[in-house]
């Protein structure tokens, strides 16, 4: 008996007993396999990258977004969508010059008060700084749309780019839009301003 | 039925103190089995980058996910060897390392295959079309290629833990287990963003009762044991054609394919969709097992009628092998005690011989000395045995 495989003498070793896989297809196969995801991986990097970064968009265009369509957004001009960051369920990115704005669309199980949102907005960023990013979040303020929707709003930095957090609550706090308006410091007012339309802008179903 | 034209071994001498030893199922140096551990160390490297701030901003989510997943893997395992792999369960070897790729290779590879094809859909569809068919369009593909993949390697690290298309379909299910618990966690801590952060146990919560209660019945597990059935099929030497066998398989994988693409296609939405799906997936596995559980057990039946004319085996041993409770009841006639314990021995001899016969090209007289053991055993229950895995 071979002490070191464990056979018995004179019965067939693992490389020829039981299945097909044997002999040097016990070497190709595996690399087959491995090289075959390899190639998957390098397609569809391929295919990602030959669509095109982002969809602009015409101005006074509105996107319902959120599980149900419940929040909408109005766009204005010079807005592009970044298709691969969004996700019509629950998150929009939008891009202007060097200006991005995040949205995102949460429900909560209960009623919640604004302050509450925003601790918990403080807490997703704690992602962020445990995945390596400087962050920093203001204390909030209120803040109003000019529909008279009220929420919060307070100075936001992620790296290097800086802007405002925004927490918009729906009349029954049941749910809300998160915002995050991002840009490096030299970013132009007329970007800045064009993001303050976007944010005062956003409403909710049922709701103007 | 084929009656061999070799006489009924002789008797030999005892064997060597160590004795006969356990058939070896894996074989640490092999290419399979560098890869299997590479890949999955890539697929953790690749969870941990994503998923281990998430864990360290909401500890308590990350807890009540281990808390509540760990169980539920228990559970799975053991149905997992215990149902689905007819006579005994999978070697504890194998179903470490199909656990591993599951839960660490696959699902780091499908992390980014779907983070590189979802947003390419989304960019060439459009994010409201995206938004309802990206994941169906993308993750039949790249999950169910990456867990089978797993299947195959498991096949090239041995010979012998792939023989059969149960064996497949078990080590699938056992690979597909790995990924519905991975990711299970990873939607457990992705859920507490849906939330704003407010309230993450509940968010968490949530998400794992309608994973585990509600969809987990026809989930991962499901999908991939049936692609497995086909790769056991494609890879036992069962002297079909090749061209049958890769029909097989390719036809397993696409049916794989195809439950998931329902799974995760917005046909049939809805709460009903919801719990319907799930049960339409495990009615299809469910009759995929019973197509392989017969194959088996006509295999097996085969082989022990065999196995008896040629005298290695008594009727009634044979009859008792190829199930759990009739092997405890066979082994019960026996006094507790050494008695016992080395009809228990040779019990496991003769399964371990059974099982070598399982594959249809093999020749009989290759495992002839299986047989001797079995002979030696019978003839000498005090000698001193190999260590049992």
């Amino acid at each position: 008996m071979d002490r070191e495989s464990g056979y018995v003498e004179g019965m067939n070793d693992i490389a020829t007993a039981g299945n097909a896989v044997q002999g040097r297809h016990r070497v190709w196969v595996p690399i087959a396999v491995v090289g075959l995801l390899l190639v998957m991986i390098a397609a569809e990097a391929a295919f990602a990258k030959s669509q095109p970064a982002g969809e602009a968009l015409v101005s006074g265009t509105v996107i319902g977004f959120g599980a149900d369509r419940q929040a909408s957004v109005q766009v204005g001009e010079g807005w592009v969508l970044d298709d691969a960051a969004s996700d019509l369920d629950s998150q929009l990115v939008l891009t202007r010059g060097d200006v991005t704005v995040e949205l995102s669309s949460v429900i909560f199980n209960g009623q919640t008060a604004p302050s509450q949102m925003w601790t918990g907005m403080g807490r997703l960023l704690d992602v962020e700084r445990h995945a390596g990013a400087q962050v920093s979040l203001g204390s909030p303020g209120g803040f109003e749309t000019s529909s008279g929707a009220t929420g919060l709003e307070g100075g936001l930095q992620i790296g290097s780019r800086a802007g405002e957090a925004f927490v918009l609550p729906d009349a029954e706090g049941v749910q809300a839009v998160d915002a995050k308006v991002l840009a490096p410091a030299d970013a132009g007012d007329t970007d800045w301003s064009a993001a303050t339309q976007l944010i005062d802008s956003i409403a909710f179903e049922g709701e103007s | 039925m084929t009656a061999y034209a070799y006489p009924t071994p002789a008797p030999v001498a005892a064997p060597a103190a160590a004795g006969p030893s356990r058939p070896l199922v894996v074989k640490v140096r092999s290419v399979a089995f560098w890869s299997l551990i590479v890949a999955s160390g890539f697929g953790l490297w690749t969870l941990q980058k994503d998923f281990l701030p998430v864990a360290q901003a909401f500890p308590a989510s990350a807890v009540l996910d281990v808390l509540v997943l760990v169980p539920t893997l228990a559970v799975g395992l053991w149905l997992a060897r215990r149902i689905l792999r007819p006579v005994q369960a999978p070697p504890w070897s194998g179903t470490w390392l199909a656990l591993m790729w599951g839960g660490l290779a696959a699902c780091g590879i499908a992390l980014v295959m779907n983070g590189l094809l979802v947003p390419a859909w989304t960019r060439a569809l459009g994010v409201e079309r995206a938004g309802a068919w990206a994941a169906a369009m993308s993750a039949p593909l790249n999950e169910e290629l990456a867990k089978a993949a797993g299947v195959v390697l498991l096949a090239a690290v041995s010979t012998r833990l792939v023989r059969t298309a149960a064996d497949g379909l078990v080590y699938g299910a056992l690979i597909g287990l790995g990924f519905q618990v991975m990711e299970n966690f990873t939607y457990g801590l992705n859920a507490v963003g849906v939330s704003g952060g407010v309230d993450p146990l509940g968010s968490t919560f949530d998400v794992l009762w309608v994973r585990i209660l509600l969809t987990g019945i026809g989930s991962h597990w499901a999908m991939s044991a049936v692609a497995g059935a086909g790769i056991g099929y494609l890879v036992s030497a069962n002297g079909r054609s090749r061209a049958r066998r890769v029909a097989v398989a390719v036809g397993c994988l696409a049916l794989a394919m195809g439950m998931h693409w329902y799974f995760d296609s917005p046909l049939g939405g809805g709460l009903a969709g919801t719990v319907a799906k799930p049960l339409v997936n495990f009615a299809i596995t469910m009759l995929v097992v019973l197509v392989v559980r017969h194959g088996f057990r006509a295999r097996w039946a085969q082989v022990s009628e065999e196995e008896v004319m040629l005298r290695t085996l008594a009727p009634d041993e044979a009859h008792s092998l190829s199930r759990r409770h009739s092997r405890r009841r066979h082994l019960r006639r026996f006094p507790s005690g050494p008695v016992r314990a080395s009809q228990e021995r040779l019990q496991r001899l003769e399964l371990d011989l059974l099982e070598e016969r399982m594959p249809e090209q093999l020749d009989p007289a290759a495992v002839q000395p299986r047989r001797d053991a079995v002979a030696a055993a019978r003839r000498d229950p005090a000698a001193c045995w190999g260590p049992a895995r």
